[in-house]
């Protein structure tokens, strides 16, 4: 006899398929934050090729070092910390090579080592991760690079032994020293190919000014960023030349061509962390970016005024980034 | 791949091929009658179980006398609970096709309301349209139809995947005209609107152009968004916290209207819908006729679709509808189905925020989207609130445009204070 206390279970049937549930929208523009990146880099491209073909072999050494420090150090950080920033949207590669667009072609490999860690490590993972830090980490580690080991940031002592054929001085710091006159031993052709003295990246100006275009017309940047910066630093150019001691300073669009300008308003100012998102906010911003770079180089020991103009201005970001219209229906009672 | 990076951003969800006709399907042995208008409208049924019922028959009623009828007759089988597919817990009465019940009550006509048309209204199931459609739809007694200055019917869905209204209007344009001109006699005074698609504008402002105002959109979908339409038309701005009826404004989706021009004439209620079916898989959109209750299963056996071909099943349209689990929640005021396929189902990585500002950007109320989300992420409620959250009109282009996939709209919205 049956236990009555045994249930029969009810006749089997087959289970009817359930689908895994989201929240809407439930289409994408498409595109991650890895493709974003991926962007970037592609955008970072042909300024990598020009400097690897000015500079020669060195150029990869560096460009590889910082690339590989960089993610190997991001990789070790995520795996001690896990977050939200995670090593796949592949923004330490992209910082990586900004980093390495700045350093000398003799950058020895303890320099990029400690370089990485500050900028990943302190930089990114430290103060918030992609989206979280308060400051550009590339430039926070620039400056503290600078601060550290000046000497070993000599752009002019990096090129000897190598077949130069321009001037082996930075522009930006032979018109700061000697007056604007000294602004006619460089060829535009020359600031504009790249031909200047400076990191292995940072001031090939056409190829630059090529990916950031295309930034622009792929709407992954703004363009009131670029253009406020340009702006900003043209027009501060011409107020202190108007009014600066005669001869002291070179005509505005040398101020273009020379040095990081161009890296500094295409990918610099740029950086979505710390730019504000209004477009009257984004224009003040990187105009008041474009004046304290071109302040610095006018008037502070540091001729490419690149780092620290931006750094400064970073940290204006969180007030600017008020400015803001009013929501429309805002206030209305339900 | 270097193809797809260079490829341009896409600012909103493009519209789709659509099938010109309105196909009829087969009535389906079963369907479900919600008794609920999700979380507002509570409808006591009139009918027990093992009772025969007529299609039309007023199968429950609520408080103020608005009605819910049967949509295909058959014998009631249990009154339970279901799972609507709004995602909330509803009761409903369940109606098994059943031989012996006549198929539909004759005349086709629900009794009742013979001298007040807001009682015939109530009788057939389309409650005053002066309460409807919005977030809040609740029954607060006789509406006071003299306060409507604006009326918009919808005749263009911002979906782009939903074609119901363009197809009511090309299909049914006798019947638009004639409720056009009984709204202008209920309501005078009152500017009436209706937005078509610029697909239609020539041709719906000559068939309807001395009736109405006729407002052709284009064919983005942020500039369909209904509470921006309305607000632009209506000259006030209506956050989507706020009924319509609210700010003197009724606005009536085309096929709501085509129902409450029928009772008017004490026709028949509104036991049929149009849903119109799109997919990734689907070469075109297909719009289909379907007594109201009928589950997802059978519209989409009707076209030969089956849930096992279905990454996710949306309930509406891809920008704005619902997520199903299952195939089983019973159809009821909704205008569309969405299949996505297996393969594109989104990730919705949920990225921490870059702050890239995209959102911001795109966000047609200028709402501060990248500020809020991050602080209800970081639970700083009273910050976001400063940032008027309250004025999303939820249209999920923040979402749509983030290339950290975060639940933009969902964030937003748990920083709207809950009305009591």
């Amino acid at each position: 006899m049956a236990d009555p206390l045994i249930q029969i279970s009810p006749p089997m049937t087959p289970r009817a398929k359930h689908l895994s549930v989201g929240v809407g929208p439930h289409v994408r523009a498409g595109g991650t934050l890895a493709t974003l990146q991926a962007r970037w880099l592609l955008a970072l491209a042909p300024a990598m090729a020009a400097g690897i073909y000015t500079f020669g072999p060195g150029a990869l050494r560096v460009l590889c070092l910082t690339v590989f420090f960089a993610l190997a150090i991001d990789t070790v950080a995520e795996r001690i910390a896990p977050s939200g920033d995670r090593t796949t949207n592949w923004s330490s590669v992209t910082f990586g090579v900004l980093l390495a667009f700045f350093l000398p072609l003799n950058a020895p490999w303890w320099l990029i080592l400690v370089g990485c860690l500050l900028m990943i490590v302190v930089g990114k993972k430290l103060l918030g991760g992609w989206g979280g830090y308060p400051v550009h980490p590339v430039l926070m580690t620039l400056a503290m690079l600078r601060i550290s080991w000046p000497e070993r940031l000599d752009y002019t002592a990096a090129l000897v032994g190598i077949d130069w054929a321009g001037p082996l001085i930075e522009p930006l710091r032979y018109v700061r020293s000697a007056g604007g006159g000294a602004e006619a031993l460089f060829s535009w052709q020359d600031l504009l190919l790249g031909r200047q003295v400076a990191g292995i990246g940072n001031a090939m100006v056409l190829f630059l000014l090529l990916g950031g275009l295309m930034l622009l017309v792929l709407r992954e940047i703004p363009w009131q960023l670029p253009c406020g910066f340009l702006g900003g630093l043209l027009v501060t150019a011409v107020v202190v030349r108007w009014f600066g001691e005669p001869g002291q300073f070179a005509t505005p669009q040398f101020y273009l061509l020379a040095g990081s300008t161009v890296l500094a308003a295409f990918f610099l100012i740029t950086d979505y962390p710390t730019s504000p998102v209004g477009s009257l906010a984004m224009l003040l911003y990187a105009a008041l970016g474009g004046t304290l770079v071109m302040l610095i180089r006018a008037f502070s020991i540091y001729p490419d005024g690149v780092v620290f103009g931006i750094l400064l201005v970073n940290l204006t970001f969180p007030l600017i980034d008020r400015i803001a219209g009013p929501v429309v229906g805002a206030g209305s009672e339900p | 791949m270097l193809s797809g990076l260079l490829r341009s951003r896409s600012r909103g969800p493009a519209p789709i091929a659509f099938d010109e006709e309105i196909r009829l399907i087969d009535e389906p042995d079963e369907v479900e009658i919600l008794l609920e208008y999700p979380g507002h409208i509570h409808y006591l049924p009139e009918v027990q179980a093992q009772d025969l019922v007529f299609r039309n028959q007023t199968i429950g009623r609520s408080a103020l006398g608005n009605c819910v009828h049967a949509s295909i007759g058959g014998r009631v089988e249990e009154i339970h609970t279901v799972w609507s597919p709004t995602s909330h817990h509803v009761p409903a009465v369940a109606i098994r096709r059943d031989g012996e019940a006549p198929a539909v009550l004759d005349p086709a006509k629900v009794e009742g309301g013979d001298n007040d048309w807001v009682e015939r209204l109530k009788v057939a199931g389309v409650p005053t349209p002066w309460t409807l459609p919005g977030l809040n739809y609740r029954e607060e007694g006789p509406a006071q139809a003299t306060d409507i200055r604006t009326v918009v019917i919808l005749g263009a869905h911002e979906e782009p995947t939903v074609f119901t209204s363009e197809l009511l209007l090309r299909h049914e344009a006798e019947g638009i005209a004639d409720g056009l001109r009984r709204v202008a006699e209920l309501l005078p005074g009152a500017s009436i609107w209706l937005t078509v698609s610029r697909r239609d504008e020539s041709w719906a402002k000559q068939t309807f152009g001395a009736l109405a105002r006729v407002e052709a959109l284009p064919d983005d979908y942020h500039a369909r968004i209904p509470r921006h339409v309305v607000s632009r038309l209506a000259g006030i701005s209506i956050p989507n916290t706020s009924a319509y009826r609210r700010h003197g404004v009724a606005v009536l989706p085309l096929e709501y209207f085509l129902a409450f021009r029928n009772a008017l004439d004490n026709g028949a209620p509104f036991v049929s819908k149009c849903v119109t079916i799109a997919g990734d898989d689907l070469d075109r959109a297909v719009t289909v006729r379907l007594p109201i209750g009928s589950s997802i299963k059978s519209v989409l056996e009707s076209q030969g679709l089956s849930i096992e071909d279905v990454g996710r099943l949306i309930v509406g349209g891809p920008m704005r509808g619902i997520a199903q689990f299952s195939d089983r929640a019973p159809l009821t005021h909704v205008d569309g189905l969405y299949l996505v396929s297996p393969d594109a189902v989104p990730a919705e990585a949920n990225d921490p925020c870059i702050n890239c500002g995209r959102c911001t950007r795109a966000c047609p109320v200028s709402i501060q989207v990248h500020l809020v989300n991050r602080f209800a992420e970081f639970g700083m409620f009273d910050e976001a609130r400063r940032h008027h959250p309250e004025a999303c009109h939820e249209c999920g282009l923040c979402a749509y445009v983030c290339p950290a996939e975060r639940s933009l709209v969902q964030l937003i919205r748990l920083c709207i204070p809950v009305e009591a």
